[in-house]
């Protein structure tokens, strides 16, 4: 995962649910460069998300719920290379 | 001629003193129990130990929190297990897929045992969900309120690198909004202690009177019987 772009991470799981391992996962992917915010859900309140603000100021919010690490991070990913092809352009 | 014996023979061959693998001399009565066990993994593998070890940790603490942990490094750790250390708990790493092992056969006399965890593994438990990515336990031994607010106090300062999700206390599954109320209960010996209190001071009056009424009741009914088949004859 290309975790240089990321400006912000907020995550936001129940613990209880067992559908919870990939936000859980990618949260622990994330390098402490970035600034990361968490928000533990209890089953009576609202549904999980995984929000990534990068640093041209876009945000992509997607639902974890029936979604694997790989395809979290290829989501992340999409937007991320984006940036990288335009960083090697400029510099 | 020696020397092409030399060469051909492995250095271990000349030693003179037999090598055990396990060099364990059982010598008291437990130690004879622990080598007789019939244990899925190797008796003195890591498997046997760490789900041993889980379950010694269940049975002898009345408290577990469970924590995600993220980014830690070796300093951080260090820091936090001291600080909890000092609070009153401990703090453990686990391994998930052994400690999901140990809860599926949690009510077993030996989680160990070899075709225990083949027969308990579609058994659920409400503690599972909570070992999806890394994981921690925090145990404390005794059931104390006050060490809870001093830890919750002190993971705040951890800020995304310890992150409670779940607990255990006694025997009730907490989630957060439970635990976050559990804290700000007085402690157990604190309520026995009110009670206690209340007793002593209703024991002159209030409650010998409602404790002595049935008894006295029936022998008033008695009496009153007494005297109508007196009368009657």
């Amino acid at each position: 995962m290309i975790t240089k772009y990321f400006q912000s991470v907020n995550v936001k799981f129940n613990p209880f649910q067992s559908n919870n391992k990939a936000s859980r996962l990618f949260l622990a992917k994330i390098p402490s460069t970035s600034k990361i915010e968490y928000k533990v859900l209890n089953s009576s309140d609202s549904k999980p998300e995984v929000k990534v603000t990068f640093k041209d100021k876009h945000s992509i919010i997607v639902d974890p719920t029936n979604m694997k690490l790989i395809d979290l991070e290829e989501r992340f990913d999409s937007h991320s290379r984006k940036l990288a092809i335009k960083d090697a352009i400029e510099n | 001629m020696i020397s092409r014996i030399w060469q051909h023979r492995p250095i271990r061959s000349f030693s003179t003193t037999t090598r055990y693998l396990n060099e364990f001399i059982p010598t008291t009565q437990e130690h004879h129990d622990f080598l007789a066990r019939n244990t899925e993994k190797p008796l003195f593998s890591r498997k046997t130990y760490l789900i041993d070890y889980y379950k010694h940790l269940n049975d002898s603490n009345q408290i577990l929190l469970f924590l995600h942990h993220n980014n830690l490094n070796k300093p951080d750790t260090d820091k936090f297990r001291h600080e909890i250390s000092k609070i009153g708990g401990k703090l453990n790493y686990i391994n998930n897929s052994i400690y999901k092992t140990y809860l599926k056969s949690q009510f077993e006399k030996d989680p160990a045992e070899k075709g225990i965890s083949f027969k308990n593994q579609n058994v659920d438990h409400p503690l599972l969900p909570l070992l999806n990515g890394p994981t921690c336990i925090i145990s404390i031994k005794e059931t104390n309120p006050q060490i809870i607010t001093s830890l919750i106090k002190l993971l705040k300062s951890a800020h995304e690198k310890l992150i409670l999700i779940g607990g255990r206390i006694e025997n009730n599954i907490m989630n957060i909004d439970d635990i976050n109320k559990f804290k700000d209960l007085p402690t157990k010996e604190n309520l026995q202690g009110q009670l206690l209190g209340l007793l002593t001071m209703l024991s002159g009056t209030g409650l010998v009177q409602t404790l002595s009424t049935p008894s006295q009741m029936l022998y008033l009914t008695m009496y009153q019987r007494k005297d109508d088949i007196e009368k009657q004859e």
